[in-house]
């Protein structure tokens, strides 16, 4: 973000500070793409990603004094979302019979793909994905089968694009441990891959010593 | 720099895919992989990985997620966004929790209101006025107002044993001196003991109740002190854990 930008981001916040919701709401525009991106990657369904996604602006305006400027406020945002998410995925993990999004995982995730397909790139037009609809399921099978540490690192890194620094502000961790969960995260992710190669595309087939 | 000779690890790839070392460091590191088909190999497989993650489409915006503007200034902020959190809430699967906490945090408020009266009516035997009648007669609008609040949340609330206890008890006739309070205070210990300790004392529960002698004036002060205190703490507990912020766990 340019310096300019800063400074606008900064007004928003005093404001919202203050208990000014519209300036909060420039706020969640400029980041809930952000913001739902990353929930729903972490829990695979739009659904409850919407609803976390949500409480995670109810959560961050009712929070918002607290923020004193040491993360960004994106990082500040993030990591309020991935809390609520990974607090919700470990809920659903001790109770799964009281949750039916348990029981209809996949299923959700591979009928609302087709909606989901169309996004939005950088210039706001649509683009289509160069990966199949089964590849992206099986990606997203991938990150659920992480634990919830590595699935996170793996999410704002490789997804997101944040960078170590900021995802260590977000996990509140140091450098090393995250470090350590991205590439433990690829190990992982890389294996289970490797286990359903046959969904791979051409180009993207995994270089194997006994090709 | 001397070569780097060893094979790298899992991790040194990993952070060297994302530049995370010194230059110097860096380039060791490249020319060592540039030799070396195990490490190129395993650099690739990682690559591709990271390659395909990258190409995970957005998900596109279900709808906007900003906040109605109704929730206005500081002061209230709080509380609209209690309400307007839970019109949220009303259309997902409801959390069993909640209740289980609500009954909890309403029973705490009980045994320290019934503490509260234990604590009076020790006092007043030991003024010269009093009778535990009077104390019991101060106490009942106190008690009553809080009963009618369990009425109605326990309405919806599986607590049945303590609740149902002072449901009984209470309609249409008063306050029979320290009754309701010795079945509330004590729902592990005796939650279906309905004696009253007013027109018997040959109960063997109630006067050695949680090691207080209830027949003592001093004896019920030290009871009622001991449930104001628990009451107070674990309603705090309790609430406390309601308003905590997010806060991330080690997984």
């Amino acid at each position: 973000m340019n310096k300019r930008a800063l400074d606008d981001e900064q007004g928003l916040i005093d404001r919202s500070q203050r208990g000014d919701v519209e300036a909060f709401n420039h706020l969640v525009l400029h980041y809930q793409q952000a913001v739902y991106s990353t929930v729903f990657r972490l829990l695979g369904n739009p659904d409850t990603a919407a609803d976390v996604t949500q409480d995670t602006f109810f959560s961050a305006f009712r929070a918002i004094h607290t923020y004193r400027g040491g993360p960004s406020f994106r990082a500040w945002l993030l990591r309020i979302g991935s809390n609520l998410a990974c607090d919700h995925w470990r809920r659903v993990q001790r109770h799964p019979a009281d949750s039916l999004e348990a029981l209809t995982e996949e299923d959700t995730y591979s009928s609302s793909l087709a909606d989901m397909l169309v996004t939005s790139g950088l210039d706001g037009n649509p683009e289509e994905s160069v990966l199949t609809l089964e590849l992206q399921a099986l990606l997203q099978q991938g990150l659920q089968q992480l634990p919830l540490d590595q699935r996170t690192v793996l999410v704002l890194c490789d997804i997101q694009g944040l960078s170590y620094e900021e995802i260590a502000q977000v996990t509140q961790t140091t450098l090393g441990t995250v470090r350590s969960r991205i590439s433990r995260g690829r190990a992982r992710m890389r294996n289970f891959l490797e286990s359903h190669k046959e969904l791979l595309p051409r180009d993207y087939r995994l270089t194997n010593k006994n090709d | 720099m001397s070569q780097h000779d060893q094979h790298l690890t899992n991790e040194e790839l990993s952070a060297l895919l994302d530049e995370q070392f010194s230059s110097e460091v860096q380039e060791a590191y490249h020319a060592h992989v540039q030799t070396c088909e195990r490490c190129q190999q395993a650099l690739a497989g990682l690559r591709q990985t990271v390659a395909l993650l990258h190409a995970l489409p957005q998900p596109a915006l279900p709808r906007s997620f900003v906040l109605p503007v109704s929730l206005k200034a500081a002061s209230t902020t709080e509380h609209n966004l209690h309400l307007a959190t839970a019109q949220q809430q009303n259309s997902r699967v409801r959390r069993s929790p909640g209740y289980l906490r609500g009954a909890l945090q309403f029973v705490s408020g009980l045994a320290a209101v019934v503490g509260i009266v234990f604590i009076l009516s020790g006092l007043l035997t030991l003024s010269p006025h009093a009778t535990p009648t009077a104390s019991s007669a101060m106490s009942v609008p106190q008690s009553r107002s809080h009963n009618t609040a369990g009425q109605s949340t326990a309405a919806g609330v599986g607590v049945q044993t303590p609740v149902d206890a002072i449901v009984t008890l209470t309609p249409g006739h008063g306050l029979q001196p320290y009754t309701r309070p010795h079945v509330v205070a004590a729902p592990t210990a005796n939650a279906g003991n309905q004696a009253t300790y007013g027109e018997s004392n040959s109960s063997p529960f109630l006067p050695m109740l949680l090691f207080f002698d209830l027949s003592t004036a001093g004896g019920r002060m030290g009871l009622g002190l001991f449930l104001v205190i628990a009451g107070g703490i674990s309603l705090a507990f309790l609430s406390q854990r309601r308003k905590r912020l997010p806060r991330r766990e080690e997984s």
